[in-house]
C-alpha cells in the first residue's frame, strides 16, 4: 500500500468520527458498569451485613471501605495517565502509594494498640478463603470492562497497564466486598484483601500484555 | 534557531490537530502529510543505527501514522504534539526491531534537530497490499480496499456494498484497528 493511500483512508476515517472520545470517557464508563454489574451480583449473592449502621460509625470499617476507594481512585488516575504514551511508567504509579501507605499506618496502629494475643485471631479472620473468593468474583467483570475502556489508550508497557487495571477492578470488587464482611481489623484487610487484589493485578497483567499491546 | 524552527513546527502540528479534532479534514491530512516524511527519516536512522538497510523504513512509517490515528485521542490539546509523536514512533520502532530480533537502543530521543527534507524512499510499503489486506475478513477488506486503493468515499463505498454510511464507517474503523494488529503479526 502507497502511503499516500494509507493517509487518504485515514481521512477517510477522521471525517467520518472526528474527535474521537478520550480514554476517560471509556474508563468511566466501565467503573459505573462494573460497578453495576458487580453491586447487582453482590446482593443476589451476598448482600450488605445486617449490622452495616453499627459499623459504619467504628474507624476500622470505614477504613477498610475507604482504603478500597482510595485504591480505586488511584488506580484509575494512574491508568489515564499511563494511557498516554508520553507518560514513563514508574513516575506515573507514585499515586498507588497512597492506599498502600494509608493501609500500613492502619495496620501499625492495630498492632501498636490490640494485645499481641489477639493478632492472629484478627488477621485470620473470620472465613478468610471466602473473603478472597468473593472479592475476585466481584473483580472479574470490572477488569475486562476496564481492559476494553483502557485499549483505546497507548501504554509504553502494556502488561504495567494491565497490571493497574488489576488493582483497579481489584479495588472495585473489595470495596463491593467490604460491605458484607465483618472482617474489619486492618491486619485481616492487609492479608485477604491484598492477596485478592494482588491476584487481580496479575490477572490484569496477563491480559493486558496481550489485549493491550498496539 | 533550530529550536525556534522546532517549536514554530510544533505549534502548527498542533493547531492542525485541534483543528482535526474539531472535525476540520484538511487540517487533519495536512498534518498527515506534514508529519509522514519526518517520520521517514527518523525512522530510516533508527534503521540504521540499528543495523538495517532501509528496506522497511515505509512499513514502519505507515504504522506509526496507523497509530498516531487511532491513537488521537491519548494526545492532550493543551500539550504539547512533537513528544507524542516521537513517542508513538519510537513505541513502533522498538517494537518492530523486536520482532526482528533485535533489543536496540532507541536513537530517537528528539526530533529536535531533525527537518523534513525530503529522503529518496521508497514510498510503497515492501508489504504488498492485497497481503497486507487478507489479513482483514470480508466487508472490512471490501471497505479498507474501496477507500484506500480505489479511492472512493464513503458514500460511494456504501452504494457499492448496499450497506449504510454508519455500515462503512463501522468496518472502515475495525478494519483500520485490525490492520495494525496485522501488521505486526505478518512479521512475525
Amino acid at each position: 500500500m502507497r502511503t499516500d493511500e494509507l493517509i487518504n483512508t485515514l481521512v477517510a476515517d477522521h471525517a467520518m468520527q472526528p474527535g474521537p472520545k478520550p480514554v476517560r470517557h471509556g474508563l468511566a464508563v466501565a467503573i459505573i458498569a462494573g460497578l453495576a454489574i458487580s453491586s447487582a451480583l453482590f446482593s443476589l449473592m451476598l448482600g450488605v451485613r445486617p449490622d452495616i449502621l453499627s459499623a459504619l460509625s467504628t474507624w476500622r470499617f470505614d477504613l477498610k471501605l475507604g482504603d478500597n476507594l482510595v485504591l480505586v481512585i488511584a488506580a484509575a488516575w494512574v491508568a489515564l495517565r499511563l494511557s498516554s504514551p508520553t507518560t514513563t511508567s514508574l513516575s506515573a504509579m507514585r499515586a498507588l502509594l497512597v492506599p498502600a501507605l494509608l493501609l500500613l499506618a492502619a495496620v501499625v496502629y492495630e498492632l501498636v494498640t490490640i494485645p499481641a494475643s489477639a493478632w492472629a485471631s484478627r488477621a485470620v479472620g473470620v472465613n478468610g478463603v471466602m473473603c478472597f473468593a468473593s472479592i475476585i468474583s466481584l473483580s472479574v467483570l470490572p477488569l475486562m470492562a476496564a481492559i476494553y475502556a483502557l485499549r483505546r489508550g497507548a501504554p509504553t508497557s502494556p502488561a504495567m497497564m494491565g497490571a493497574v487495571g488489576g488493582l483497579l477492578a481489584g479495588g472495585l470488587g473489595a470495596t463491593i466486598f467490604a460491605m458484607h464482611c465483618t472482617n474489619d481489623s486492618p491486619l485481616f484487610v492487609a492479608i485477604w484483601y491484598v492477596l485478592a487484589i494482588g491476584l487481580m493485578s496479575m490477572f490484569g497483567v496477563a491480559v493486558g500484555r496481550h489485549a493491550l499491546r498496539w | 534557531m533550530e529550536q525556534q524552527r522546532a517549536r514554530d513546527r510544533d505549534r502548527i502540528w498542533a493547531e492542525w490537530m485541534r483543528a482535526a479534532n474539531a472535525g476540520d479534514d484538511i487540517a487533519y491530512r495536512r498534518l498527515l502529510e506534514a508529519l509522514a516524511p519526518v517520520l521517514r527519516q527518523v525512522v530510516s536512522r533508527g534503521f540504521t543505527c540499528s543495523g538495517f538497510g532501509n528496506c522497511d523504513v515505509e512499513d514502519i512509517v505507515q504504522e506509526t501514522l496507523l497509530a498516531i490515528h487511532l491513537k488521537r485521542q491519548t494526545w492532550n490539546e493543551r500539550d504539547a504534539i512533537t513528544p507524542w509523536v516521537t513517542a508513538i514512533a519510537r513505541h513502533k520502532l522498538i517494537d518492530s526491531l523486536r520482532r526482528r530480533g533485535r533489543r536496540v537502543e532507541m536513537p530517537i530521543d528528539d526530533f529536535l534537530d531533525v527537518l523534513p527534507t525530503e529522503i529518496p524512499t521508497e514510498r510503497l510499503s515492501s508489504r504488498d497490499a492485497e497481503r497486507l489486506l487478507s489479513v482483514l475478513s470480508g466487508r472490512q477488506r471490501d471497505v479498507v480496499r474501496a477507500i484506500s486503493i480505489e479511492g472512493m468515499s464513503a458514500r460511494e463505498a456504501a452504494d457499492r456494498f448496499r450497506i449504510s454510511e454508519g455500515a462503512v464507517r463501522v468496518a472502515l474503523h475495525r478494519g483500520l484497528s485490525a490492520l495494525a494488529v496485522g501488521c505486526r503479526d505478518l512479521d512475525q
